[in-house]
């Protein structure tokens, strides 16, 4: 079945007839490797008549990402912080929430009568992802007498690309993903006694850590005029690995770490769209 | 998906982790005073108890606290640093230096693991005293006067009088200015007035009086400080209470009904102002519940105070009741306690409670029980010999179920062993009946009397069916014997006649019929008697026929109803007789039998006699051994034999006794260590056990006789006595 569109007045039809191989196949390793199917087709050579919505062949983006994300990190671990020393950090309370946001340069091209393509260059941050848990001494459970607190905040350089899907005329859903360089920071670490008869041990330090991070995401968006465009969607990110430091005294090891840490966001977007090229 | 794992996760965490509670990994607790004042040029000692509450053993240290000095001398006194197994404890003993310290300290000590082979404290495992044991310290200036309390306390009557504390200055050179007590934020403040007047200046070594007038409120005990502008500070506290005479006790968690063999306490809470209750306890329980006073009884509570009393139900059901609850000094509380179970039910005797059985493994008697409880008895009362002598001794039937008002007879069936006292026990049924108490006695089934010719005592011992060993003997002592040698009960068993060799005398002693003890004994009267020796009652009850070695002759005494010898004795008739010994009788009182101790070393006899109205005629000599100096002599009546023993050479001869008279197949067995001097024989009515007395060692032969009669096995038997001549045996054959 040929999908179409309604012609509405002013509206100019186009021509569709090259390649952008190179350029899809990029989008799709990077939604694919995200862990979603594009959808399978290939670009032909064929004529087919849509209707243009200020639909460039190829033009400038710059994206405004910002939204609340929330933070899952739950993990237990026993440090060995020196021969005769042990310590279970035992997570209770994992999920925080958080403000992320993600400024993306980059270009968009028609890659088919039905799919445009968007790559580029998304610089991220998030504010403080909040952890904490239990401190059991000497590993043992019934020595349950401090609460830790920390807290890791994130941010990346990534490689982004998103595919839109132009048939409505009002909205166009996409799939995105980016793969790319984080960098977490843990710090803050600090310990409460339960019990007044605890004395706190010296503290981990802060540490930041450079990661591989990757995100996917789904929305659907819409224009506000030929320049202007908005988004609503959901991204998924792992921030990959982080670790605090040791704690002054330390002789074994580093401070707790994260193999980890996961956001779901609700991202809103601006998109402007400066000039074709 | 992620998020979902994540929450499944947290959750699965949640219920570890909630469980677990906060525990100083270190115990530190005070066994001084932590909080206090010291002068910079005074030295106060603080001890702590310090716990390793973890599962390693750790090498601890105390993280310094300038001007405060550990000291490691002594019991249980930690070292610098100190090693605490899991669970171990010491004492951590400081010495805090005012010129030393700062101003003030208000934290520590703090106890960490050392670092690896070091003294230094490792920052990472660290506990301290909780906050209100912590080191409390305030140092001032050695120049601020001390102030003393004449007391600590002072008890104020409401509405009453007014009462003095007196105040002394402890300074030497300072004058302690403006000194009283700040009730202020206590219930003294607004209702207790103090006059401090006299106590504006109170000059070196003075003392004042605060005096404090009460109001009409009652107020518990309640501490204030007492201090000068320029002073250090004392503590004081006031009560204001009526007199009280007794501590006011109250009971809670009354009622209190138990579970069977449930456990729980009530709360006694002691609300006097002023005294202390001691020995607080339930008083008058029931049986079903016990109690555990130990809480309120091990020390006094004092005004305030409260302890637990605790019970403990057993198994069965008691209704509901009150308890009264007092101490030796309290008010009178009361508590409602029972044990929500069926209750025990009431039995009864019906007729006697006590029995006398007799130890041959078929003696039976019974007791009679009644359910007298209104209500169905299941099946199963019975009696419990656990813990008393009768245990393995008697066996008992046990009674089926019983409706209100049956009765239910114990058949009890002895063993073979005696229990010669009476022996209480109880009958029950388990969890469901009180108890019953009965009296069981198991006699032996035959008894032996012995005499001592060295002590004059004479013995009775028990012949325990088992073993047929001599056991559990009773002495009988100052009887009046002299030397005594032959014995003999008579055939009714009612009477036991022992001969007194030295004086030429015998004694008789009633057999009391239930325990055989020998009573009443008295001299009986024979005369004519010359160095007697042996004695026997002949069947028929009538004659007393007693030997007399020194002008061999046999000596008749009839007998009396009262046992005596009132006509005084005459010669038998006997003759053929050399140093007669022992005598006996055929139980058909046809022929007597007598052995005779040689006059020469060619060995003894046995003389015969007939038995004719009563004399003893045609006697000859039935048997002519040629070595033996025959001593004791017993006839068995059930196997129809003849049983002596000889004096010197311990030789047991056994003959047959002919019908018709004389003696057939005489037959020595050597006793070799068995016995020794012998005495006495006897043997028992079954002819399957014989004795042999020693009379010069403290043990003696027994032997058992086949079916035959012959000798099959002999054997050394202890008694306690020792010594013995003469045996009889008194038998009892159901």
């Amino acid at each position: 079945m040929t999908p179409y569109i309604l012609l509405k007045e002013n509206q100019t039809v186009i021509t569709k007839q090259k390649k952008w191989t190179s350029f899809y196949l990029l989008n799709l390793c990077l939604l694919s490797s995200s862990g979603f199917a594009a959808a399978q087709s290939t670009l032909t050579d064929k004529t087919t008549t849509y209707a243009k919505l200020n639909r460039p062949d190829r033009t400038v983006v710059f994206t405004l990402s910002v939204g609340p994300a929330w933070s899952d990190a739950q993990r237990t671990q026993t440090l060995l912080l020196q021969p005769d020393l042990k310590k279970t950090y035992a997570s209770t309370n994992s999920s925080s929430t958080l403000i992320d946001g993600e400024i993306f340069a980059g270009i968009q091209k028609i890659l088919h009568p039905k799919i445009d393509g968007q790559i580029g260059l998304a610089i991220a941050g998030a504010s403080n992802s909040n952890l904490s848990g239990d401190v059991w001494e000497d590993g043992n459970p019934n020595f349950n007498n401090y609460v830790y607190k920390y807290n890791v905040n994130h941010g990346h350089i990534a490689i982004k690309g998103k595919l839109l899907s132009p048939f409505h005329e009002r909205y166009q859903p996409y799939v995105s993903g980016s793969i790319g360089v984080g960098f977490n920071r843990s710090a803050n670490f600090s310990l409460t006694p339960k019990i007044e008869e605890e004395v706190p041990a010296p503290l981990f330090q802060a540490n930041t850590t450079t990661a591989f991070t990757y995100t996917v995401g789904m929305g659907v968006q819409t224009a506000i005029n030929d320049r202007w465009k908005v988004s609503v969607g959901y991204e998924f990110a792992d921030w990959g690995q982080s670790h605090l430091g040791a704690a002054p005294g330390q002789t074994i090891g580093k401070g707790p770490s994260l193999s980890h840490l996961y956001t779901n966001e609700l991202q809103f977007s601006l998109s402007y769209f400066p000039r074709d090229i | 998906m992620n998020a979902i794992r994540i929450l499944l996760v947290g959750l699965s965490f949640f219920p570890l982790v909630s469980l677990k509670a906060a525990e100083p990994k270190f115990s530190i607790t005070p066994l001084t005073r932590s909080t206090f004042l010291v002068a910079n040029d005074e030295t106060i000692p603080v001890q702590y108890r310090i716990v390793n509450n973890t599962n390693v053993t750790r090498t601890l240290t105390m993280n310094p606290i300038p001007g405060i000095t550990q000291i490691t001398i002594g019991t249980n006194i930690c070292a610098n640093p100190f090693v605490l197994s899991p669970g171990q404890s010491c004492i951590l003993s400081l010495s805090v230096f005012g010129g030393a310290i700062a101003s003030s300290i208000n934290q520590g000590p703090q106890i960490c693991k050392t670092l690896t082979n070091t003294n230094t404290p490792d920052p990472f495992l660290c506990s301290q005293p909780s906050r209100l044991n912590s080191l409390s310290i305030q140092r001032v200036d050695a120049t601020k006067p001390f102030l003393f309390a004449n007391t600590f306390l002072l008890t104020l009557t409401p509405d009453g009088l007014s009462k003095n504390l007196t105040i002394t200055n402890g300074s030497p050179t300072v004058t302690a200015l403006n000194v009283k007590a700040d009730l202020s934020g206590t219930a003294l403040g607004l209702n207790v007035t103090q006059d401090a007047s006299g106590c504006e200046k109170i000059p070196p070594g003075q003392s004042c009086n605060l005096i404090f007038t009460p109001n009409s409120k009652t107020i518990s005990l309640t501490e204030f400080p007492i201090a000068g502008t320029n002073t250090r500070t004392v503590g004081a506290a006031i009560v204001v209470a009526e007199p009280e005479n007794s501590a006011l006790i109250r009971v809670t968690g009354t009622p209190l009904i138990l579970q069977p063999n449930q456990t729980a306490s009530v709360t006694i809470q002691n609300n006097s102002l002023l005294l202390s209750a001691t020995n607080i306890q339930a008083h008058d329980l029931p049986l079903g519940i016990t109690q555990d006073a130990s809480n309120c009884t091990d020390n006094p509570i004092p005004p305030g105070g409260s302890c637990e009393l605790q019970f403990t139900a057993t198994s069965y059901g008691v209704p509901a009741f009150i308890s009264l609850i007092y101490g030796s000094d309290t008010s009178l509380t009361q508590a409602t306690l029972g044990v929500d179970a069926p209750p025990l039910l009431n039995i009864a005797f019906v007729g006697d409670s006590s029995l006398t059985l007799q130890a041959d493994g078929t003696s039976t008697g019974s007791m009679t029980i009644q359910n007298t409880s209104g209500e169905l008895l299941e099946a199963g009362v019975t009696a419990h010999f656990e813990g008393t002598a009768l245990s393995g001794n008697v066996s008992a039937s046990t009674c089926g179920a019983m409706n209100n008002g049956d009765t239910c007879t114990i058949i009890f069936t002895a063993g073979r062993t005696s229990v010669q006292t009476d022996t209480q026990f109880p009958i029950y049924k388990e969890n469901a009946t009180i108890g019953l108490i009965g009296t069981i006695r198991i006699n032996p089934s035959a008894v032996a009397y012995l005499s001592n010719a060295r002590s004059n005592d004479v013995y009775q011992c028990a012949i325990e069916g088992g073993t047929n060993n001599l056991n559990q003997c009773q002495t009988f002592s100052d009887l009046g014997l002299n030397a005594p040698r032959g014995v003999a009960v008579n055939p009714d068993k009612t009477r036991t006649y022992i001969v007194n060799n030295g004086n030429n005398s015998v004694t008789h002693c009633e057999i009391e019929s239930n325990t055989h003890y020998l009573v009443n004994c008295q001299n009986a009267n024979a005369n004519g008697l010359n160095s007697p020796v042996g004695i026997a009652i002949n069947p028929t009850g009538t004659n007393a026929y007693i030997t007399n070695t020194s002008n061999n002759t046999v000596s008749r005494c009839p007998i009396l109803p009262d046992g005596g010898f009132a006509n005084g004795c005459v010669d038998s008739g006997a003759t053929a007789l050399g140093r007669p010994q022992d005598i006996a009788f055929k139980a058909d009182n046809s022929f007597a039998y007598i052995a005779n101790y040689p006059t020469n070393s060619s060995g003894g006899h046995i003389t015969q006699c007939a038995v004719d109205n009563n004399s003893l005629t045609s006697c000859s000599i039935a048997y002519q051994g040629s070595s033996g100096q025959w001593s004791g002599l017993a006839i068995s009546p059930g196997n129809n034999k003849l049983y002596t023993s000889d004096f010197n050479y311990s030789e047991f001869l056994t003959c047959v006794l002919v019908d018709g008279g004389g003696l057939s197949n005489c037959i020595g067995k050597g006793l070799y260590s068995t016995t020794y001097r012998s005495g006495g024989v006897a043997v028992n009515s079954f002819g399957t056990v014989s004795y042999v007395m020693n009379s010069e060692a403290s043990y003696s032969a027994q032997i058992l006789l086949n079916g035959s009669g012959e000798v099959q096995s002999f054997s050394k038997i202890y008694t306690t006595p020792a010594y013995l001549w003469g045996i009889a045996l008194l038998e009892f054959l159901g």
